[in-house]
């Protein structure tokens, strides 16, 4: 097991170092240099050779390239021109609110879809089951952008009951600790069911199929054979071997939610990575757009790793075999 | 189906005024050439005009393939469709139930196809004339306005198409004709009576903040989404399959080298992979395209060096190697016949992927600028107006979905094939 533990750490960073490597090739895709993108073309020529030696732009290609690599490697990212603080800083700060936002995300979407996708299995051949398919289709095809303005049109304009956006109300700070939980709980329910829905249909279609095929298994049988409830077969036998393959499938999710759902962040105000990453593009702040790009990438190359060690850790076929 | 299929060629042809076809049609004949001539030369508006053209070539040749299959559809012929499905794929033996179920989905996407290239003419007014704001901004779906047909923007009719850049020109003229101005009392009539003359104009959809027709935006919005869609999904399907190809027979260093760089693209969340090359880049259509088209060849790369590698220890494509048959000559009698389902299937959804993208990117304000409509920057301006006028964002949003459905449900009655 740490051998494979170590293993798959190990094959986690050349993927690192090539996007690493990507970013830094984005950058030099653009004809000219970077400092064409925040030097203006009234500055003399004089100063702009000067600040091109300053930022180390003179330099032959692989220097800029191993400087970049270090920079990277000590937790160098830049300097923001929009926020006027260190890239880094910029995005920690941002970091937890989109954690906040995923975990909620994550959670709504496995209750929901485990439960659709049980409820599915577990009445076959019948109305409910058609109409839980015809339904799932329709919510896992539409985008998030499209799911966010139905939400926001039901609960918000026609039921009232759910603000529209930001994380907390105007003057929060002031509540007490108790309803200012429950005043970003109110906050954090439409964006978090916006991520969690198209997720959630899409699971319930996979719980769906995977229930039906496991539950045709000859071990099921046996157990039917032996007289259990089909509540003890469900629970203990058809489920953890039908919901093994959602923990990758969610493991995956999590890292694309942890780098910031850029829609569902900017239509709710959300401050998090998503919303910093569309802000930075829309200021031309390059530092900032370059940070995201590869916080992004790590944090997806993280969940990606964690979704297979956890899988390894409980599914004990796969660990004889590596 | 097949009957609303029918009447909405009906309701074109009804509309059609031959004068007006043959600027169309002209421009469309010539506009490849005249993109190549001249691409960095063109105005905005002719680019944006270009797209809509490749669009409808692309249109009328789907157009084509789907009346085929309409005609398969008669018991009689049936048979011969079943011949021709199995002379494309050897592995696609489709049984009836399957048919069935993506029967809704094709005559669904023959719908929106037709949509899109009858686009102009099913629109009731110009999709980017504003009108008079204060009478016409905010009207409900389905409520109606008195409009003068505006006299000074006329359709030259006998002109003589001399020059390509001319016939453009016209077509352009075309695709703004109807320039309508909305009067509010009826004192203004006798005025107007001399410009042009009087209609009634029904809002099918209401209309935007700016007094503009969301009917008829969402139909041009129908051949802009459309068409990027297309292009990108050939455009990264072509990507994707020369790649896989490429890693899955030759093998060795190359197939590995292809598979980490795969690895670390597909590390990028794909959105924010489009909006890093698309910054870099710079914003126009045709950058939007490439970074659409550059952002998703991944998975389609995957797919076929899959489906290469477990075909190719198969003893037929051994045989083949031993008497000694080329690459090329391998991949186009034995592996393509063999995963033709699989890239059907692909491309279906790569289809999907990439009109998400374009609409997600619109939306966000950084694809499709404004005057032109897309779905996405129809739902993005809309967001803001959710309170007082809620259909601006719907229509779009239904288009978008019923697209995205259909599609699927073709997605998945081509890989029931398989089995």
């Amino acid at each position: 097991m740490i051998t494979y533990l170590i293993k798959r750490i190990l094959s986690a960073v050349p993927l690192l170092f090539g996007l690493v490597t990507l970013v830094f090739l984005i950058t030099r895709l653009l004809p000219g240099d970077p400092t064409l993108l925040f030097i203006s073309p009234k500055v003399p020529p004089h100063i702009a050779a000067q600040l091109r030696t300053e930022f180390g732009l003179d330099q032959p290609m692989m220097v800029q390239y191993v400087r970049w690599l270090a920079g990277i490697a000590s937790g160098e990212l830049g300097f923001s021109f929009t926020h006027q603080r260190a890239v880094v800083d910029v995005i920690g700060n941002a970091f937890l609110n989109t954690a906040l936002l995923a975990g909620a995300a994550i959670i709504l979407e496995v209750v929901i879809g485990v439960l659709i996708g049980i409820l599915a299995a577990q009445y076959r051949h019948s109305f409910l089951e058609r109409w839980i398919s015809y339904g799932g289709l329709v919510i896992y095809t539409m985008p998030a952008f499209w799911v966010a303005t139905l939400l926001l049109l039901l609960f918000s304009q026609a039921l009232g009951i759910l603000p529209s956006s930001h994380m907390h109300s105007i003057g929060a700070e002031h509540l007490n600790p108790f309803d200012y939980c429950l005043d970003l709980l109110k906050h954090l329910i439409l964006p978090s069911l916006t991520l969690a829905l198209p997720g959630a249909a899409g699971l319930a279609r996979f719980v769906h199929t995977q229930l039906a095929t496991t539950m045709r298994q000859q071990y099921i049988i046996t157990a039917r054979s032996f007289g259990f409830s089909d509540r003890k077969i469900l629970l203990k036998y058809a489920l953890p071997n039908a919901l093994l393959p959602v923990i990758t499938l969610v493991g995956l999710e999590l890292g694309g939610l942890l780098s910031g759902a850029l829609v569902t962040e900017t239509i709710f105000a959300w401050p998090g990575i998503g919303r910093i990453t569309v802000t930075a593009i829309f200021a031309r702040d390059y530092p900032l757009i370059l940070g995201c790009t590869i916080i992004s990438g790590i944090v997806v190359i993280l969940g990606n790793l964690i979704a297979d060690v956890l899988y390894t850790a409980v599914d004990p076929r796969v660990k004889v075999t590596s | 189906m097949g009957s609303s299929l029918f009447i909405l060629f009906i309701i074109a042809f009804t509309y059609i005024r031959f004068d007006l076809m043959k600027a169309s049609f002209l421009s469309l004949a010539l506009t490849p050439i005249y993109s190549i001539m001249h691409l960095q030369l063109n105005p905005i508006y002719i680019r944006a005009a270009l797209i809509e053209y490749w669009l409808a070539s692309f249109a009328w040749c789907s157009i084509l393939v789907m009346g085929c299959w309409l005609l398969f559809q008669k018991k009689e012929n049936k048979l011969i469709a079943e011949r021709l499905f199995f002379a494309i794929s050897p592995a696609w033996r489709p049984n009836r139930s399957t048919l069935k179920k993506s029967t809704f989905g094709i005559y669904t996407l023959s719908i929106f196809l037709g949509i899109a290239v009858l686009g102009p003419f099913l629109v009731p007014l110009d999709p980017i004339n504003q009108g008079d704001l204060e009478t016409t901004r905010f009207l409900a779906p389905m409520q109606t306005a008195v409009a003068w047909e505006d006299i000074s923007i006329t359709v030259p009719t006998e002109a003589a198409y001399g020059s390509i850049e001319k016939a453009l020109r016209d077509a352009n003229n075309f695709l703004l004709a109807r320039k309508v101005k909305y009067t509010r009392s009826e004192q203004e009539k006798v005025e107007h009576k001399e410009q042009g003359t009087k209609f009634h104009v029904l809002f099918l959809f209401g209309t935007d903040a700016l007094g503009r027709d969301v009917f008829s935006r969402v139909i041009y919005g129908t051949r802009i989404s459309l068409g990027i869609g297309i292009i990108v999904a050939a455009l990264s399907m072509i990507l994707g399959m020369g790649i896989g190809f490429l890693s899955g027979i030759i093998g060795g260093m190359l197939d590995k080298f292809l598979m980490r760089v795969i690895d670390v693209l597909l590390s990028l969340p794909p959105l924010v992979l489009i909006i890093s090359l698309f910054s870099v880049l710079g914003g126009s259509i045709e950058v939007l395209i490439i970074a659409l088209a550059l952002s998703g060849w991944m998975g389609v790369a995957r797919l076929v060096r899959g489906e290469v590698l477990k075909l190719r220890e198969q003893e037929f494509i051994l045989a083949a190697k031993l008497l000694g048959v080329s690459y090329i000559g391998i991949i186009r009698n034995h592996l393509l016949p063999n995963i033709l389902p699989t890239i059907l299937t692909a491309s279906v959804l790569q289809l999907v992927n990439s009109i998400m993208g374009e609409a997600a990117l619109s939306f966000l304000g950084l694809g499709i600028q404004p005057p032109t409509a897309s779905w996405g920057n129809m739902i993005g301006e809309s967001i803001i107006y959710l309170s007082s006028a809620w259909w601006i964002g719907i229509f779009p949003g239904i288009a978008l979905s019923f697209f995205a459905i259909s599609a699927q449900l073709v997605a998945e009655g081509i890989q029931e094939c398989q089995k």
